[in-house]
């Protein structure tokens, strides 16, 4: 199967699903040309498809996926027939999910999902309009700059700093796009200093110039903005004491195993600035376990560089 | 009160929205005064900033820094 974003990926399958079951059953070169995918990977998706359900996943409430000759028939659970009943604050997060969207540059406020969401607020007799999302304290000029660089696919020159490694630097970026997640904007590009995608929170772009310079514009698609762990990037093992179990859900892990109330876990380590902050964090409720020698030290080093600074070494 | 050094001041201010700049220096340092409901939380902000930054009031805070960087394993 091609490699395909998971959330892109999710994406079409939750198009796909609602027009294959209102089209059921339909030739499957038909759904094929119709969503532009092979008929490799829409075998693919089909055979995911029966695993998809509502709690408490017994057949009757599964996805059902029938291929004869050629033909596809999906078959929705029961349930999903069901109208949608939301608590208040389920209807409220929809509507507020409704309003960061709207505040995406080049958003259409007219859109169905947006006339879909001013129905729900209608019921909630909330006023969509007076719902502020406040997606982190950027520079309107720097947040317009850049979304009009990635519009018009011209490279940018950013002051940057680098949280993970302490460091203030200026890179020159190809702006791919600019988004919003969980209060944050960001600026996906290729930076020609790493020569890698990066992902930069723009909060923390300090400058920014457009340059003259323009760059081919990149498949939207085919990048995945998370931050992955290089395989090359050494492993630290931590035992966590039970208040500090946030670390397992917040950051990516090797492996976590349970060992009476602590919590073992293995920690790829990109920087040590990183690994510094959070060991110093977490006090006396992390004890390193198992590090390479450059980073063995991080914590009490760390902890001692701040002391001497408070006169307490 | 907090200081930041020049070289983090953007991050801080990104970072601490009810803060009042007290005092700048000419070196870009700042003196940001806050007002703390959750000490914990605080020092967990405050060492997010390394050696970047120093409490420099009420001497309780920093003494509970203090403690904290103390018990962190060698």
């Amino acid at each position: 199967m091609s490699r395909v974003p998971a959330g892109a990926r999710v994406a079409r399958l939750l198009a796909m699903i609602p027009w294959m079951t209102e089209h059921s059953p339909i030739h499957v070169d038909e759904v094929c040309r119709r969503f532009g995918i092979t008929r490799k990977d829409l075998l693919a998706e089909l055979e995911v498809l029966p695993f998809v359900g509502v709690p408490p996943y017994t057949p009757d409430t599964m996805i059902s996926v029938d291929i004869d000759d050629d033909m596809v028939s999906v078959f929705l659970a029961e349930p999903f027939d069901r109208p949608l009943r939301l608590t208040p604050s389920q209807a409220l997060a929809l509507v507020a999910a409704g309003a960061s969207i709207r505040a995406i540059p080049g958003a259409d406020p007219g859109d169905a999902l947006q006339r879909g969401l001013a129905k729900v607020a209608a019921a909630l007799r909330v006023d969509p309009e007076r719902v502020t999302v406040e997606l982190g304290d950027v520079e309107q000029a720097t947040l317009d700059a850049l979304v009009d660089a990635a519009r018009t696919h011209r490279q940018v020159e950013i002051g940057y700093y680098t949280y993970g490694r302490d460091e203030h630097s200026v890179r020159v970026v190809d702006p791919h796009r600019v988004y919003a997640d969980r209060g944050s904007w960001y600026l996906l590009g290729w930076c020609h200093r790493s020569e890698d995608t990066r992902v930069f929170r723009i909060d923390r772009i300090d400058s920014c110039r457009v340059l003259d310079a323009s760059f081919e514009p990149q498949d939207p698609t085919s990048e995945i903005a998370v931050f992955h762990p290089s395989s090359d990037d050494p492993v630290v093992t931590l035992s966590l004491a039970p208040e500090a179990g946030w670390v397992v859900e917040q950051y990516p892990t090797e492996s976590v195993v349970l060992d009476g109330d602590r919590t073992i876990v293995q920690l790829r380590v990109a920087a040590r600035p990183w690994l510094e902050r959070l060991l110093v964090r977490l006090g006396s409720a992390a004890v390193v376990v198992d590090a390479d020698a450059e980073l063995a030290d991080a914590g009490p080093a760390a902890a001692r560089r701040i002391l001497e600074r408070y006169g307490a070494a | 009160v907090l200081r930041i050094d020049a070289s983090h001041v953007p991050m801080a201010l990104g970072l601490v929205d009810d803060g009042e700049v007290v005092h700048r220096a000419d070196d870009g340092s700042i003196d940001l005064a806050l007002t703390v409901v959750n000490q914990d939380a605080f020092i967990g902000l405050v060492l997010t900033f390394l050696d970047h930054a120093e409490i420099l009031e009420p001497p309780e805070l920093r003494d509970a820094l203090v403690a904290h960087l103390r018990r962190v394993p060698a």
